[in-house]
């Protein structure tokens, strides 16, 4: 008997020794987790009070998170802004180079900037320059972090309104891209449409003109693989 | 007749498709072409006046592109049947038009061989389709 209680009051030791140590760890956890609270507020208090615009879109183009400086940017109330378009505050003779712009940032993983017109909710234009980042969300699905700013005052002291499309910088490559995509589109246009009377033709046209309707189908094939180039 | 006819919106800036493509629907007697709108803006006007079964939408409009036009026909008319059209596809923007509601998407290379059966399949099954009391009311 006197072997258990002694065994009991080294059980009841161990437990109390444990007890002091699982509260020093629960004093170091909650202190951890204090710190952590105050540098989320910290970053999030910069991230809001940032003086540039920050917003993070989703793979669709829609915003999931802005910022107050965005918000002011683009007029609208936050809660507003979530799940809207991005293009919806792109000018749309703009629109293009954006979406050049968002699939280059997401190919080559880097950081890139460029230029381009935006307009807020009231329709009110402006140059912003934007930096773009691929992120991701908690289950791993791509975001574009973009940070932007309004660059109008200085686009308009280097030069006047211009009415081609933005430019981009980190990628000279990019504005070379848009003119191609234009032409492209403009000579696909005709072409698409060729096609349609050619395959329409192939009806009305009788067997011994169908080898020459063959050779225009032929040749449109090749026009439009060197557009695909 | 025009009742049971299958009735299409043609959406692209680009005249010379527009034609074509009207063209070539109008080839089928069971399609009547209630119109062409050469951008967004117009084609959200005339599916509502119009009372469209399918609206072909091109992806690339230079006011309104195809995948805002797409959100808002389908906000607006949410019965109707989008087809998305695109000159040498890019990457993505299949996804993306289908994402904002577009039940097809066919590449402008294909429309002969796609886009008549794409039409007669979407509307043979409009009425398996969320609201198809409102596809109904329109035949009536």
């Amino acid at each position: 008997m006197r072997l258990a209680s002694e065994d009991m009051a080294s059980t009841l030791d161990r437990m109390r020794a444990r007890q002091i140590e699982l509260e020093a760890e629960n004093a170091t956890l909650r202190g951890t987790q204090e710190s952590l609270e105050i540098a989320r507020a910290h970053y999030a208090q910069l991230y809001d009070l940032a003086p540039v615009g920050y917003c993070t879109i989703c793979a669709q183009g829609l915003i999931v998170q802005a910022n107050l400086a965005a918000t002011a940017l683009l007029g609208a109330a936050n809660q507003a802004l979530l799940h809207a378009p991005i293009l919806q505050f792109i000018v749309a003779a703009d629109r293009d180079m954006f979406e050049l712009y968002r699939q280059r940032v997401v190919r080559s993983g880097a950081a890139q900037a460029c230029e381009l017109r935006m307009a807020d909710v009231h329709g009110r234009q402006f140059w912003a320059h934007l930096q773009s980042t691929v992120a991701q969300d908690t289950d791993g699905a791509p975001q574009l972090r973009i940070l932007f700013s309004d660059a109008t005052q200085r686009n308009q002291s280097e030069a006047p309104w211009p009415a081609g499309p933005g430019r981009a910088f980190d990628d000279p490559d990019l504005t070379a891209s848009l003119l191609r995509a234009e032409i492209s589109h403009d000579l696909r246009q005709p072409l698409s449409a060729l096609g349609i009377y050619a395959n329409v033709l192939k009806r009305h046209v009788a067997p011994a003109g169908q080898p020459l309707l063959a050779q225009i189908k032929n040749c449109l094939t090749t026009l439009s693989e060197l557009l695909a180039k | 007749m025009n009742a049971t006819k299958i009735r299409v919106l043609i959406t692209d800036d680009h005249p010379q498709f527009r034609r074509a493509l009207r063209y070539f629907l109008e080839l089928d007697p069971a399609i009547e072409v209630i119109g062409e709108a050469s951008s967004g803006q117009q084609a959200c006007s005339m599916a509502l006046e119009s009372l469209a079964h399918v609206v072909c939408v091109d992806w690339r409009m230079a006011q309104m592109n195809g995948i805002e036009t797409t959100r808002q026909l389908i906000a607006a008319l949410p019965h109707i049947k989008i087809i998305a059209l695109s000159a040498g596809g890019k990457a993505g923007i299949e996804a993306e038009m289908l994402a904002a509601g577009a039940s097809r998407y066919i590449d402008k290379e294909h429309v002969t061989d796609q886009l008549l059966p794409a039409i007669h399949a979407l509307f043979a099954h409009r009425e398996l389709m969320p609201a198809a009391q409102h596809a109904g009311a329109l035949d009536a």
